[in-house]
């Protein structure tokens, strides 16, 4: 019997509205019902359209939000959001970001220092590790930010891939290391539109629709079943 | 959950990048943290001195201890009620102790605080005021103004989120603050009951104290300074339970 990493049961997430009054309160459900478990090195999909709530639902793996409703039981492990720029300074080098970044997402001053050839090699952007991130392109930057993420030691990685950018080799060379770190110990929730990609690494799929986590089927009856509702929908 | 050695950490970390970063913005860079406050000296000096016509003796002195001071708080609070605000692009994307923000702010101004209370001590000796034993006692003086000055930012950053009108009402109290806090005046010499109004507000209690050791050389007056430390404090612990019971809240505003 595997380890749960995440125990998820009917877990509900609710914004408020804009109102034009403070003593108004406008809810609006993100999340209404979501129920599923994930065990120590699985590697799930989560599909749905746009505005189903996966990204609602990484923020409350990754703690970042609590739920309003139901429970959510999250053994003791580390979870990462991969792939991060917010947290650049434009005016610092990329080296200096690189150390700002790795200390916000965790990591200790020795850990980055032990990591940092690492980093700026997975990069790739030569001789602008020195020079400040605003000269960057944004391509440049998500690739920074992509390869500091990497290196963060954590039990649970959070991809969303919808976040990903940068040009169609650096896009396959990220993917070949997301898929090498799928394929090693790591737990990976993975957010994408693409369901080869899917079909390809996952074990599982859950799929969101308007808030609600579907009843979970075999991998390929899953993927046929979000194929027909998008077809019936649209 | 972030631990409290963590959250110091980070925000140390993040914090010293800043003032990096700073430094790199302007053309005088690292000169602004002297000449700013040297500016504010300069405008408030004039209209004093020589526009109303007032000052005591060593009013420059007088008046550049009250302005660091104010200057500390001012800017610290100003910006840090705006912080976890500001830090709403980060917090989306990985989890941080939301105490984080203001306490970087906090440093940042610390920082600098402390270079312009050496600027001050050298103006206090080049104004022939001699250096004192009761010197000794500045570290005291500087914990418990960085506390004061801590306990308003984590407040205003704590509520700032919730209520955006708080930002206009904000500026204008710590506008009518520099002219509640002694800074061009001597609180010593108000009527007693004004002086017993005016201690309620440890900001003046503060920059009094720093006068009394810094113009005076003598050592500060401990029952005051305990009360200044004991509001100071109390606000830092609401502000600190705010920002812990909030802390997941923050990121789900919009």
């Amino acid at each position: 019997m595997e380890e749960i990493v995440f125990d998820i049961r009917n877990m509900g997430v609710s914004y408020r509205k804009a109102s034009s009054l403070p003593w108004k309160v406008n809810k609006f459900w993100a999340l209404h019902d979501v129920s599923f478990k994930v065990r120590r090195g699985e590697t799930i999909g989560i599909i749905g359209r746009n505005g189903a709530g996966k990204s609602t639902l990484l923020k409350v793996m990754a703690d970042i939000i609590r739920p309003d409703q139901g429970t959510v039981d999250r053994a003791d492990v580390t979870v990462t959001l991969q792939s991060i720029s917010a947290g650049f300074d434009k005016r610092l080098t990329g080296r200096q970001n690189i150390f700002l970044n790795g200390i916000l997402l965790g990591m200790s001053h020795k850990d980055v220092t032990k990591r940092l050839d690492n980093i700026i090699e997975l990069a790739g952007i030569g001789t602008f590790i020195d020079e400040p991130t605003k000269t960057y392109s944004s391509g440049m930057l998500s690739r920074l930010g992509f390869a500091i993420a990497y290196y963060v030691e954590t039990d649970v990685i959070l991809i969303d891939e919808t976040l990903a950018v940068g040009d169609e080799a650096f896009k396959k060379k990220a993917s070949e290391m997301i898929k090498k770190k799928i394929q090693s110990h790591y737990t990976v929730i993975l957010v994408t539109h693409s369901l080869e990609l899917v079909g390809e690494l996952c074990d599982r799929i859950i799929q969101i629709e308007n808030g609600c986590s579907l009843p979970e089927l075999p991998l390929n009856e899953s993927l046929e079943r979000y194929k027909n509702t998008c077809l019936t929908n649209n | 959950m972030n631990t409290r050695s963590k959250i110091l950490n980070i925000s140390v970390y993040r914090a010293l990048s800043e003032l990096r970063s700073e430094g790199a913005r302007t053309y005088a860079g690292y000169l602004w943290w002297i000449l700013a406050p040297l500016m504010s000296l300069a405008v408030y000096y004039v209209a004093f001195k020589y526009i109303l016509n007032r000052g005591t003796e060593n009013f420059a002195v007088f008046l550049f201890s009250g302005i660091v001071v104010y200057r500390f708080f001012a800017n610290t609070v100003t910006r840090g009620s705006e912080s976890i605000l500001g830090g709403k692009g980060l917090m989306q994307l990985v989890y941080l102790h939301k105490s984080i923000f203001p306490l970087t702010v906090v440093l940042v101004n610390l920082f600098k605080f402390i270079i312009t209370l050496l600027l001050l001590m050298v103006a206090c000796w080049a104004f022939g005021l001699r250096p004192a034993w009761a010197y000794l006692s500045l570290p005291l003086l500087l914990v418990s103004t960085t506390l004061l000055v801590a306990g308003a930012a984590m407040f205003c950053a704590a509520i700032m989120p919730f209520i955006p009108d708080f930002k206009m009402i904000l500026s204008t109290i710590v506008h009518l603050l520099i002219f509640l806090s002694g800074v061009f005046f001597d609180v010593s010499r108000l009527s007693a009951k004004m002086q017993m109004i005016i201690r309620w507000n440890p900001l003046a209690t503060l920059i009094e104290q720093f006068r009394l050791v810094l113009l005076h050389g003598r050592w500060p007056n401990l029952a005051h300074l305990a009360q200044a430390t004991l509001t100071s404090m109390i606000m830092l612990v609401i502000g600190w339970l705010l920002i812990q019971h909030f802390d997941r809240r923050y990121a789900k505003i919009s």
